[in-house]
């Protein structure tokens, strides 16, 4: 799923996870991954993602959506409980369930928070400069995003090498990377510049987001 | 990308901790370098690039196995590890929050694809600099024309992201081998092994009751007991991996090449 | 009148060879004064602004802005002088739009009380204070070229650069843009300049247009009238007139005895005033 699109559900979602304040979803959230983290108890780890589960159902969010994302740990997760000899029901369950809990929470947070309050609320516990490059790497992806679509475009009207030419169709993939690469820099030059015109010296003075307090709700 | 998409709750909560602090190392390094070179320029291409590595995730290579672009390895030629590494950071925290690897190894991913950015610069910028590697692309040296080996950059992109990953991956192996050691204590609270301190007896008997394999504890085989079969994992692991090094280092290579023909001085400014 | 910027004989020669010169001409522009520069793509019209905004500096020439070399001592001027791109996306940084205004004051020491005060006024000014706390990505391409020109103005500037400010936006935007432009300059008494192709929007705006092109080392200067009333010295820029002019010179070159106006109202006036209708 798109950054972008999930971006838009968390800004204009119309649901009470969406209104509900931002700190305290990330409490929830947090709480999911300690118990996630500490916990080895099944019946636990069940209840838990149940109530993620109900949460999802009695909330008027995007479901499938969420869902959907929120199983994609469990690509990886088969390949390691397949490394586990003699592997037990009870145990599969297990890790499944800490999986599923921690990604359905995170699932839930961004399809119902606007990125600005979570990195917001980041700024409590990372340096300054480092919220402001999440902050640009954020209005970036906004911003590469045209482009990156009208490139997809280009590959949707003029198509790639079949998969049976995979060096052709590598180097197609590579020379339009390598296109986006310098449109991307070009346009990371033109926003430096732009910075550096608003009085930009090196230290980011803002962009602390004051805690999200300007966004919607 | 030897990307620890291990979900959270698996790792060692000493591990992952473990690597988190050596995140914060890391941020108080750039922090000081930054402020010794007041090169602000290129803290505000990171934004940019960790975007493109961002976007560039979603392009689907159509392959017999699903394969998505990942450019590590380019952000350490074209940002040099340092800053590379920030990029590599944010990348890693957003896909945290949109579920791809769990918020816990956030830490360790980054140090490990960190090391990769920072060993495919290294490798790419001193292989150009040698010059018996130049020379193999002079032509009275009888370079082909036609195939797949573009120019000495295209090589040593391809050289120098394969070395990265087969070490990052290594590495990836190293962590979730040392992460996964106290896994017992998970596995064995539901396994049958009647002395083991983890197991919970009440919870033991629950399930274990009229299961006749585990009547008789002292019948018990620990061959049969749950345990993470580390060689099984590397195998998987490893042929996962010869697949993709080749094509991400094939990838890269094509990319740089790319980039070299339209835009050389983004290769050559890389690390200052 | 103060001269706000002098440019003489500027040459600017781009790591791929490719050379500008702007050597027919001395540009200048003082205090209060609203200057258009017309040409064709790839005249020199960004290069010029990019040199007065500081960002290249020439490879022979010279250039004054507000008595300073703007390459070298950028720094002593910034606050003087606003800055809209042609690509607002790029020059859009902050999350929502009063962080993104505020991002000037902040930078120039201002404390966060104090640039959210500055950055609420301009938005008032200009009329988008609803957008206040608007996300940028989600706002039209006129609701963002207003915001990129809130935070050009939030510092008050004296100077107000703008390149090519009209592309993208339709028609009536357009005339939205350049009417809370020319009313702000108006009120403030602030210098303007911008690069634009499009001959009909300057008319009522600039007092002085600059043309250049060049490749073909051509550059004229006047005012609107001076410069629109020669249809055969434009086609060297590859312009055509503004269609009012247009019409009345041709008019004229008919011996219709009539003057030349720069606005539909004075045309109306005029016309009604040839044919005797009250």
């Amino acid at each position: 799923m798109k950054i972008t699109d999930i971006d838009y559900y968390a800004q204009f979602g119309e649901s009470r996870l969406n209104r509900m304040p931002a700190g305290i979803k990330l409490l929830a959230v947090m709480f999911v991954i300690v118990t996630v983290v500490l916990s080895s108890n099944l019946a636990i780890l069940a209840a838990l993602y149940a109530a993620l589960l109900i949460v999802i159902a009695v909330s008027s969010v995007p479901k499938f959506k969420i869902i959907k994302m929120s199983l994609f740990p469990l690509i990886f997760l088969v390949l390691f409980l397949v490394s586990i000899r003699n592997i037990s029901l009870a145990t599969a369950l297990i890790f499944s369930l800490k999986a599923l809990s921690a990604s359905t929470a995170f699932a839930l947070l961004v399809f119902t928070t606007s990125y600005i309050k979570i990195f917001s609320a980041l700024s409590g516990v990372l340096p300054d400069f480092i919220v402001n490059i999440l902050f640009m790497t954020y209005r970036s992806v906004f911003i590469l995003a045209k482009t990156f679509e009208n490139l997809m475009d280009m590959l949707h009207f003029r198509g790639l090498p079949s998969a049976h030419k995979p060096l052709a169709l590598l180097e197609t993939i590579g020379n339009l990377v390598g296109f986006f690469v310098i449109k991307s820099m070009q346009t990371g030059e033109n926003m430096y510049e732009a910075m550096k015109l608003r009085g930009y010296s090196g230290s980011f003075a803002y962009l602390k987001g004051n805690n999200g307090k300007n966004c919607r709700n | 990308m030897s990307h620890i998409h291990v979900p959270d709750g698996i790792i060692a909560l000493w591990l992952w901790i473990l690597g988190y602090i050596l995140v914060g190392i890391y941020f108080l390094v750039v922090y000081f370098r930054f402020k010794q070179s007041e090169n602000h320029k290129k803290l505000a291409i990171v934004g940019v690039v960790a975007a493109l590595m961002l976007l560039t995730m979603s392009i689907p290579v159509p392959f017999i196995i699903p394969y998505h672009v990942n450019l590590s390895s380019l952000a350490g030629i074209l940002l040099g590890p340092l800053y590379a590494g920030l990029a590599i950071f944010s990348v890693n925290l957003i896909l945290a929050l949109v579920g791809h690897g769990g918020i816990t190894v956030v830490g360790l991913n980054s140090i490990i694809l960190l090391i990769e950015a920072a060993i495919a610069y290294l490798i790419y910028r001193n292989l150009l600099k040698l010059k018996s590697f130049s020379n193999l692309f002079l032509p009275e040296y009888g370079q082909p024309k036609g195939n797949i080996i573009k120019s000495k950059e295209f090589s040593a992109a391809f050289i120098a992201t394969f070395v990265a990953l087969l070490v990052s991956t290594v590495l990836t192996i190293g962590v979730v081998y040392a992460g996964t050691r106290d896994l017992h204590n998970i596995m064995h609270a539901h396994c049958c092994h009647a002395h083991s301190d983890s197991v919970d007896d009440e919870l033991h008997h629950v399930i274990y009751e009229h299961d006749e394999d585990f009547d008789d504890h002292d019948d018990f085989d620990e061959h049969d007991a749950e345990d993470f079969d580390i060689k099984r994992f590397l195998t998987l692991i490893l042929i996962a991996g010869a697949f993709g090094w080749t094509m991400e280092s094939l990838a890269t290579a094509f990319i740089v090449n790319y980039i070299n023909k339209v835009k050389p001085e983004l290769l050559s400014d890389g690390g200052k | 009148m103060e001269k706000i910027v002098e440019i003489n004989c500027l040459e600017h020669i781009y790591p791929d060879k490719t050379r500008i010169e702007l050597c027919g001409i001395a540009i200048t522009i003082r205090k209060g004064e609203k200057v258009a520069v017309l040409g064709p793509s790839g005249s020199g019209k960004t290069t010029m602004l990019k040199h007065i905004t500081g960002l290249l500096s020439p490879s022979s020439g010279v250039i004054k802005v507000f008595g300073a070399d703007p390459a070298r001592e950028y720094n002593k001027i910034r606050g003087k002088i606003g800055v809209v791109l042609q690509n607002v996306e790029e020059q859009l940084i902050g999350p929502t739009v009063i962080e993104d205004v505020m991002f000037s004051p902040l930078n120039y020491g201002y404390s966060p009380q104090k640039a959210r005060e500055m950055a609420e006024n301009i938005l008032n000014e200009l009329g988008i204070s609803h957008l206040k706390d608007k996300i940028i990505h989600y706002l039209s391409g006129g609701e963002k070229r207003k915001v990129a020109l809130a935070g050009a103005l939030v510092m008050s500037p004296e100077l107000l650069v703008l390149d090519e400010p009209f592309s993208g936006l339709d028609m009536k935007s357009q005339h939205t843009y350049v009417r809370l432009i020319d009313d702000y300059s108006r009120q403030k008494g602030i210098s303007v300049i911008l690069s634009t192709h499009d001959i009909e929007l300057t008319v009522d705006f600039a007092d002085t247009i600059y043309l250049i092109s060049s490749q073909n080392k051509l550059f004229l200067k006047g005012s609107p009238k001076e410069l629109f009333c020669q249809p055969k010295e434009l086609e060297k820029f590859n312009l055509e007139p503004p269609a009012i002019l247009d019409l009345f010179v041709r008019l004229k070159e008919k011996n219709v005895n009539t003057e030349i106006p720069t606005t539909v109202d004075e045309a109306v006036d005029l016309l009604l005033a040839k044919l005797n209708v009250q």
